[in-house]
Order: structure tokens, then C-alpha cells, then sequence
């Protein structure tokens, strides 16, 4: 007689991105293709596809999924939602795959950029976002009460 | 009218000049701002992917200082709009709402009670104002400027953009410029992500996606184009020549913040504008503005 079958003590990556905020509807996506077209870096981009990526969630591949470039391509537009005939979002599931991504330690230059953006919020309370280019920008001030969200973000973390 | 003024990031820092033209206008109109001194960045959706919890409650911090002076918040940002429009959606569920505020009492802040609503300038001056006190107070009509209306994608996202426009096909910016005297320019793309959070990872493709819905904008007839984002603005307008650049053709299309725009209607003085900070040459426009008489109100 064969050993019964050891219940995997992981769940399937695809659960761990559903019970992640902004993950829950990869349960509906099937993936089908749909969310492509609205996508404006798929557009100039073949290398940048949300089927694909989700498809790499769906076939459990944690790793590869959270490690890839492509999931900070995404510009955060949302325009993918509209064209999901199953009511998944999937902009938001690509959110909820990048915190994955942080919380796994990913490196590259998306997540050293929100790592930095996110430490510029919790010290001084807003993101700099003086660039090249635009004559004599003034750092932004600091929030005044950033040490007020310093202990916000520090409780929310600790909680 | 009185808000609690939301400026955001941008505004507080590289776009100062959208904060200098929201308080004239404002000042123009009628409508006092007070500023929440604590509040901090609404998150921008990355912090939301940091420390979501701390998003969310770094927000709900900024909606209680909203509430401790009795106003609804006022943003300039459609990035802003929509983070701090979600986390004021979310907030209204008991639930939700209660576990933040476990968060806030541990930080030693007050909690937030629910019910502030964050609304965006664009409806503002649509709604609140209205369409007759703004066009009675235009004083440097815009006839002969065609704009282009250049939403950008987060603005339209907000949960409730439906209740000032059609998210999927908006006519909030072209009904306010044509309120504003000018002649309002619509193309496919002024519902198009200017790209701007892709900018540290491919900024190639950024300006790539900015320069096509900058010609698609020129090709319409717009002259100039204004955005409701500083997101949009830091793209279109600040890179606009690496767009150029990359897509091989000339664009020179002047970038204006919303408020910018409102305020020349108004006659409110360009330089007060910021007009002159921005890298794209807003000259052409004042140019054509300037051979108007002002009308004395």
C-alpha cells in the first residue's frame, strides 16, 4: 500500500497572494489574456505581460514570480481592471505580488526605489521627488509632524 | 467654501509652482484653505506595498486632522486623490476602521471617526464653485488656446470619480476650459498613464508612452496641455525633451497644472503662476494671453 499522501505544510502560492491585500481576486482570474490590451506597457513592451506574470503565480513559481523586473514595470495605472470579464484586478494583484516581493527581500531597482521612497516617508514624512531636469527644485520640506508618523508607521508594523 | 488643503509631495516639493497657483486661485475664488500641518504623504501606492498597514493608517491620520477642523479634504494630485479616496473608502467599514485606529492610539493620535470625503480640485471647482461663479469670475478669457485635456490614469481610478464624471470617458477638464473661454482638445490618450511610476525601472519606456500621447494631443490640435497630476506634469513637462528625443519628432507642447490654467483665466499674474519653472516654455501661451486686455471685474 502507498503512503498516504503528505498534506503540503506550504499552501499554494497562489492562496499566499490571495491573502495578501490587494491579492484576494487572483482567485477569479483565470488568466485569459483580457487584461493585455488596456495594459499601456504591454503595448510597448511584448516582454511586459500581466497573463504571464499571473500565470507564473497560478503554476507556483514563488521565486522566479517575486524575483522578476517585470513586476516593477507596472506603472500602478489600474487601466488593466477594465478589461477583465471576471472582475479580477489585476494591477492590484501585481501590488500584492510586490509587497511579496519586499517582505521576501527582492533586490533590483524597483524595490531598492520603494524601500528608499517608503524610509523617505517614515523620516520625514513625505517622498522627495525633486528630479533632474526641472530647473532649481526645492527639496520638499519635511511634514511637520513626522515624527508623528514615524510612530504610525512603527505601530502598523509592530502590530 | 473652506478645506482642509491636501497639497501632497509634489506640490510641497519639485512642483512648487501648483501650490503657488492653487492659493490664488483659491484666494480669486473665495475658497480658504487650511493647511493640515501634520499630515504626511497620502503613500503614493508605494508605501501601501511597504507597510500597508502604516499606509492606511498614516492616512487615517490625516483624515482625522481633516475631521478635527470640521472639512473635507481638498488634493491637487490624481495620485494623491486616489490613495487617500481609497483609504477614506476603506475606513468607513467598522471594522477596518477600528483596527487602525488601535494603530493610531498606540501612536498616541487621535482616532479618525469616518466620514471625511477627499475630493479633488477639478471637482471642486466644478461642483462647490460652479460652473456660473467661475465663468463670472474669468477675467482673461482663454478663446484661441486649444487644450488638450490630459487626465492621466490614477485621477479617473479614484472611487469616486463617478460622481463628477464618466471615468471610462471624462469631459470634467473640457467642460472647465471651455468654462474658462478656451477651446477644449479631446484625444483617445488623455486617459493614458504618463508612466510615472515605471520611471526607476524603465524610464525608455516612460517617455516612449508620454511622447505618444503628447503627439496624439498635438495631432488633435492642442497647443498645450494640462494635467490635473503633478505626476503627469513631472513627466510630460520635465522629460519631455528626452520624449522627443526618443520618438524622433519635435513636440514643444507647454505642460500646465490645472490650477495654472484656472489662474490665467482668472488674470491672476503668470510669474505668481510659477509659469516660469517649468522646462517646456509656457511662453507661447502667455504670449497669445498677453495681446488680451484683461477684463476689469
Amino acid at each position: 500500500m502507498e503512503p498516504a499522501r503528505v498534506r503540503p505544510e506550504v499552501p499554494p502560492f497562489w492562496v499566499e497572494v490571495a491573502s495578501t491585500p490587494g491579492g484576494e481576486s487572483i482567485a477569479t482570474c483565470i488568466p485569459c489574456e483580457a487584461c493585455s490590451s488596456p495594459c499601456p506597457i504591454g503595448a510597448l513592451d511584448p516582454g511586459f505581460s500581466l497573463p504571464r506574470i499571473i500565470g507564473r503565480v497560478k503554476a507556483g513559481r514563488r521565486q522566479e514570480t517575486l524575483a522578476a523586473e517585470d513586476l516593477w514595470t507596472c506603472t500602478r495605472c489600474y487601466a488593466c481592471a477594465a478589461g477583465c470579464p471576471r472582475h479580477a484586478r489585476p494591477g492590484e494583484i501585481l501590488g500584492a505580488l510586490r509587497q511579496l516581493a519586499l517582505r521576501a527581500g527582492a533586490d533590483g531597482p524597483g524595490p531598492r526605489r520603494a524601500r528608499a521612497l517608503g524610509a523617505q516617508v517614515r523620516e520625514r514624512g513625505r517622498i522627495d521627488l525633486a528630479t533632474r531636469g526641472k530647473p532649481s527644485p526645492r527639496r520638499a520640506r519635511p511634514a511637520a509632524s513626522s515624527a508623528a508618523v514615524r510612530g504610525i508607521l512603527d505601530a502598523a508594523e509592530a502590530s | 467654501m473652506r478645506y482642509a488643503y491636501f497639497p501632497g509631495c509634489a506640490a510641497s516639493g519639485s512642483c512648487r509652482e501648483l501650490d503657488d497657483a492653487t492659493r490664488g486661485v483659491a484666494e480669486d475664488l473665495g475658497i480658504e484653505l487650511v493647511d493640515l500641518a501634520g499630515a504626511a504623504c497620502c503613500g503614493a501606492g508605494i508605501l501601501q506595498e511597504t507597510n500597508p498597514e502604516g499606509a492606511l493608517a498614516v492616512n487615517a491620520h490625516t483624515l482625522s486632522l481633516a475631521q478635527t477642523e470640521g472639512l473635507d479634504v481638498l488634493t491637487v494630485c490624481g495620485t494623491c486623490q486616489l490613495h487617500l479616496a481609497r483609504a477614506a473608502r476603506s475606513l468607513e467599514d467598522p471594522k477596518t476602521r477600528a483596527r487602525v485606529n488601535r494603530v493610531l492610539e498606540k501612536a498616541g493620535q487621535d482616532p479618525y471617526r469616518g466620514g471625511v470625503r477627499v475630493r479633488h480640485l477639478l471637482q471642486v471647482l466644478l461642483q462647490d464653485v460652479g460652473e456660473r461663479k467661475l465663468a463670472a469670475h474669468v477675467r482673461r478669457p482663454l478663446d484661441g488656446l486649444a487644450v488638450g485635456a490630459f487626465y492621466g490614469c490614477n485621477l479617473l481610478r479614484d472611487p469616486g470619480a463617478d460622481a463628477y464624471d464618466t471615468p471610462e470617458d471624462p469631459t470634467s477638464i473640457e467642460r472647465l476650459v471651455a468654462l474658462l473661454g478656451g477651446n477644449a482638445v479631446s484625444f483617445r490618450a488623455r486617459t493614458a498613464c504618463c508612466g510615472f511610476h515605471a520611471l526607476a525601472v524603465r524610464e525608455d519606456l516612460v517617455v516612449r508612452l508620454s511622447a505618444a500621447g503628447l503627439a496624439e494631443a498635438r495631432d488633435a490640435g492642442a497647443t498645450m496641455v494640462a494635467t490635473p497630476c503633478p505626476l503627469c506634469h513631472l513627466v510630460l513637462d520635465a522629460r519631455q525633451r528626452k520624449a522627443a528625443k526618443a520618438s524622433g519628432q519635435t513636440l514643444n507642447v507647454p505642460i500646465l497644472h490645472l490650477s495654472q490654467l484656472v489662474g490665467l483665466a482668472l488674470g491672476i499674474d503668470p510669474g505668481r503662476l510659477g509659469v516660469d519653472r517649468h522646462v517646456v516654455p509656457v511662453t507661447p501661451v502667455i504670449e497669445k494671453l498677453e495681446d488680451r486686455e484683461v477684463v476689469k471685474a
